[in-house]
């Protein structure tokens, strides 16, 4: 995601407005990538490459619009930074591995020749001296104590082709609906002509589940209103993780659709505004992600319990072979519910299904037990159960395996004997099995 | 028999409960911090609501069956400190005693502060979390700790700079413990937390740590509470009863801090700055003039920021007004003056004070001094900042990273080359030199004359209102 200083925002009557690439003569957008192209290979400074682009746009005086150029480039391109690493070679030879070492040389150098300082009258014969006996560069030395990099930055392309203006700002008009989302505190897509609706859903349910967002879905004459807020709590925690989860959520599902609207509440400067864009609206009328070009999307790690989270990484730790999958399975239970699993191990195409039930109410208990046995007269037999040792009366005489927990959370040594039983049996459970589309 | 069940849920506790309901819904709507939430037919409560709640609801007979930790006792062996409290010290610790542990304690910078919570932490003998501000803290308070109670370098750990790690005693810094990811991990592991520069703690995002954490003990630790915010309120709210103790003149007298000296010196632009500082304080003048005539100081600062964005005129006067500032904060005179102090104090252990990085630059490049600002890498920070505490550097320079918390036993020379209006900045570069020690600590202040430099040194102590 973009940083705040490359996101050209400004709140107007009440309503949050962006800058978009789209108002650029596409001409002065090519002759940034000319001068990437010119500069690659060689050694540049960022600052040298933002001054550069700003020298491309005379009249634009908003920095961040330069900075969100910059972002958008830095997808097709990178700056690769060279190590520094040399020796002294005058009379005494000191290894230096950046300007960090050459700095503490000199500053304890100045301590012992001068006691902490050198007087202005005597400067110009101490830097001298300096650079005499350690065999310095006397620019490469005023440079570092300026504040100079002598490590160079190499620009590199990250694409195997040139990229177009039209990449550059449909990537550019992308980031910055990401990061809008990315500062919003709640956000409605309305999407038309949704093909595959049931995936969609599955989709956000899963994704939103695990962001501990709220996620509201409605129907509406082949409109599907899907509204996201968060977090899910009363007493608003203002972490940035939650505008970053929305974002994370819906903006792919932007690119992937051809026709939607967008409504969302964004905390901006410390006000609230509101942003509304669609898929009609010109100035979007090029809209790709990053990952079109390269890299992965952003998973989404948070957990739903703290529980949940420990013992996620106990079998990461005890199975370090096999594939730890959270909620990757939706099955449909006997009794028509549905059953989705809280973690599947999974080795040598042998499952282990792993449910946690954690502390919480009596009622609770029960409809976990029930589910629980509901899923395994559905034949779904290799299970593990993993609960809090005060439900332990709710789960006496199961015919599935149930391990208790308490703070300690000691079960390593018991849940390794009961899924490695399951991984190393021949048997495989046969049920209706749904994988949530990617 | 009634039976509420309480547990974590994304950074609340979740409350829900069986049989007798009306009553417990009356009790839980007397506690503050506790609210029905309609998604989820349940009750939610702040986790600092967490001690109240559960002893209104054992008081009225009702079980209530958790998920929430209440056993902090600590696994360590501490032995009896072996530094022994100073007269003002144990009347502090006495009075956190008798506030069961919560309050704010107020004491002048170098009074021993952290030595009443280290106190506090042997008394409890309690899981404990240490909230500094810098990661140059975090070291600081494990080595005391450690000296003072006597305890393995492991007993001790990190959660931030590179660390992540909880353990019976944790030190962190604010913007560490105001994540998410550690106040999930952290809300019921710690008895008791120490706040130490507690006025950092009312920052809308650093008072979520507050919020967050079920500790019933909680000390505050500053030599300054008051903000110009105002958010200081919610100190007693959040930590509890203020403390003040005993004042800078009391422990000089009784020698518990060093006598000090204060020397301001006036230094005087030359012809070109002084043409160059009232040319582009016209400019910003004129500006606010033709724009605000009802408007003054900081107001119409204020509302030139907000036009800056549309406004090119607006834009032109702030950075005109910017530059006018750069000078009259490092005129030339400065540097002379500065070399002239710097030779006469040769042999002692110096900290530069300055209000912009680059007038820190300015004077570690003019004179070889090492720098410490907010650019510097923290392992190169850490590094100089040992190489001072050992003596192997004895001047140093900085913008704003060293004005408070760090910890210079021998320091006995300030030079305030430049700063804020704010009287807390100012009390806390005071503090940094005035540590017991053998010698009377000075601290210069270079002063530019018939600038804003001038009104800001007066602001500062006090002299003028901030707002003006």
């Amino acid at each position: 995601m973009i940083p705040i200083n490359a996101y050209p925002a400004y709140i107007r009557g009440g309503k949050l407005h962006l800058k978009y690439l789209s108002r650029y003569p596409q001409q002065r957008i090519r002759e940034t990538i000319e001068l990437m192209e010119k500069h690659r290979g060689r050694k540049v400074t960022r600052e040298r490459l933002i001054g550069m682009l700003r020298e491309i746009f005379p009249s634009e005086h908003d920095l961040r619009v330069i900075n969100l150029i910059y972002y958008s480039l830095l997808v097709f391109y990178k700056l690769s930074e060279e190590k520094l690493s040399f020796t002294t070679s005058g009379r005494i030879r000191v290894r230096i591995n950046d300007e960090w070492d050459l700095r503490l040389l000199f500053y304890q150098w100045v301590q012992e020749t001068f006691g902490g300082f050198i007087p202005i009258e005597e400067r110009e014969s101490a830097m001298l001296r300096f650079c005499e006996e350690y065999g310095v560069r006397r620019d490469a030395l005023e440079s570092v104590l300026a504040g100079g990099m002598l490590r160079g930055y190499k620009l590199i392309r990250r694409t195997s082709i040139v990229p177009s203006p039209e990449d550059i700002i449909a990537v550019s008009n992308f980031l910055l609906i990401e990061k809008t989302l990315g500062l919003s505190d709640s956000a409605t897509i309305y999407f038309y002509d949704v093909s595959r609706k049931g995936s969609l859903i599955k989709d956000m349910i899963f994704r939103s589940k695990r962001a501990r967002l709220i996620l509201e879905f409605k129907e509406k004459n082949n409109m599907l209103i899907c509204s996201l807020s968060g977090p899910l709590q009363i007493f608003k925690h203002p972490s940035p993780i939650y505008g970053e989860y929305i974002s994370c959520i819906l903006v792919g599902s932007l690119a992937a659709h051809r026709k939607w609207r967008l409504r969302a509440w964004v905390r901006y400067r410390k006000r609230k505004a509101l942003y509304e864009i669609s898929s009609y609206d010109s100035r979007i009328r090029l809209l790709e992600p990053p990952w079109k070009y390269h890299g992965k999307r952003r998973k989404i790690e948070a957990f739903d319990s703290e529980i949940e989270m420990k013992i996620y990484n106990l079998l990461r730790r005890i199975f370090p072979e096999a594939r730890i999958l959270r909620e990757s399975e939706i099955i449909s239970t006997e009794d028509g519910t549905i059953f989705i699993p809280d973690i599947v191990v999974e080795k040598n195409n042998r499952k282990a299904i792993v449910e946690i039930a954690g502390f919480w109410t009596e009622n609770y208990a029960k409809k976990k037990r029930e589910k629980l046995d509901a899923a395994y007269r559905s034949g779904i037999r290799d299970l593990v159960v993993v609960a809090d040792k005060k439900l332990s009366k709710h789960f006496r005489n199961t015919q599935y395996p149930v391990l208790y927990f308490d703070k300690s959370l000691a079960i390593a040594r018991s849940l390794r004997q009961a899924i490695g039983n399951i991984l190393t049996s021949k048997r495989n459970y046969q049920t209706d099995t749904i994988r949530p589309s990617k | 028999m009634a039976k509420v069940f309480i547990r974590k849920r994304e950074l609340e506790l979740e409350i829900d409960f069986e049989e007798d309901e009306s009553r417990i819904i009356l009790i839980l709507d007397k506690i503050p911090f506790v609210r029905y939430d309609e998604f989820s037919d349940t009750y939610r409560a702040l986790p600092c609501a967490y001690p109240e709640l559960i002893s209104a609801l054992r008081n009225s007979g009702i079980e209530v069956i958790s998920d929430i930790s209440s056993d902090w006792s600590l696994d360590i062996d501490l032995r009896e400190p072996l530094v022994e409290l100073r007269p003002y010290q144990r009347e502090a610790v006495e009075w956190l005693r008798k506030n069961r542990f919560r309050g704010v304690v107020v004491l002048p910078t170098g009074a021993g502060k952290s030595l009443i919570a280290i106190y506090a932490l042997y008394l409890l003998r309690m899981k404990t979390l240490i909230v500094v501000p810098t990661i140059e803290l975090m070291h600081q308070w494990k080595s005391k700790i450690r000296s003072v109670l006597r305890i393995r370098d492991d007993s001790v750990c990190f959660w931030g700079g590179g660390y992540r790690a909880l353990c019976g005693i944790t030190i962190t810094t604010y913007q560490g413990a105001c994540k998410r990811d550690f106040l999930v991990r952290a809300m019921d592991k710690f008895g008791l937390v120490v706040f130490d520069e507690v006025h950092h703690l009312p920052a809308e995002t650093y008072l979520e740590i507050a919020k967050r954490l079920v500790s019933p003990h909680r000390i505050g630790l500053t030599a300054t509470p008051e903000r110009i915010d105002r958010r200081d309120r919610f100190l007693p709210l959040f930590v509890g009863p203020i403390h003040y103790g005993a004042r800078v003149s009391e422990l000089v007298r009784s020698g518990y801090l060093a006598e000090y000296e204060y020397r301001k010196i006036s230094t005087y632009m030359d012809k070109e700055e002084w043409r160059t500082y009232r040319e582009n304080m016209r400019i910003y003048r004129e500006y606010v003039r033709s724009n605000f005539p009802n408007l003054t100081g900081r107001r119409a600062f204020d509302m030139v920021v907000k036009m800056a964005w549309k406004d090119r005129r607006a834009k032109e006067a702030l950075e005109a007004r910017m530059k006018a500032k750069a000078i009259a904060m490092a005129p030339k005179s400065k540097i002379a003056k500065l070399n002239e102090i710097l030779t006469k104090h040769r042999d002692d252990k110096v900290i530069i004070f300055t209000r912009l990085q680059r007038t820190a630059h300015l004077i570690s490049y003019t004179f070889g001094i090492p720098v410490i600002t907010a650019n510097v890498p923290k392992s190169i920070r850490r590094k100089i900042f040992s190489l001072f505490r050992s003596g192997r550097i004895t001047k140093i320079v900085s913008a704003e990273a060293l004005d408070e918390g760090v910890d210079v036993p021998d320091a006995s020379v300030g030079i305030i080359v430049s700063g804020t209006s704010s009287q807390r900045q100012y009390i806390q570069r005071v503090g940094r030199v005035l540590r017991p020690k053998k010698k009377k600590a000075i601290i210069y202040e270079l002063v530019t004359a018939k600038s804003f430099d001038e009104f800001m040194s007066k602001a500062r102590k006090g002299l003028i209102g901030e707002d003006s």
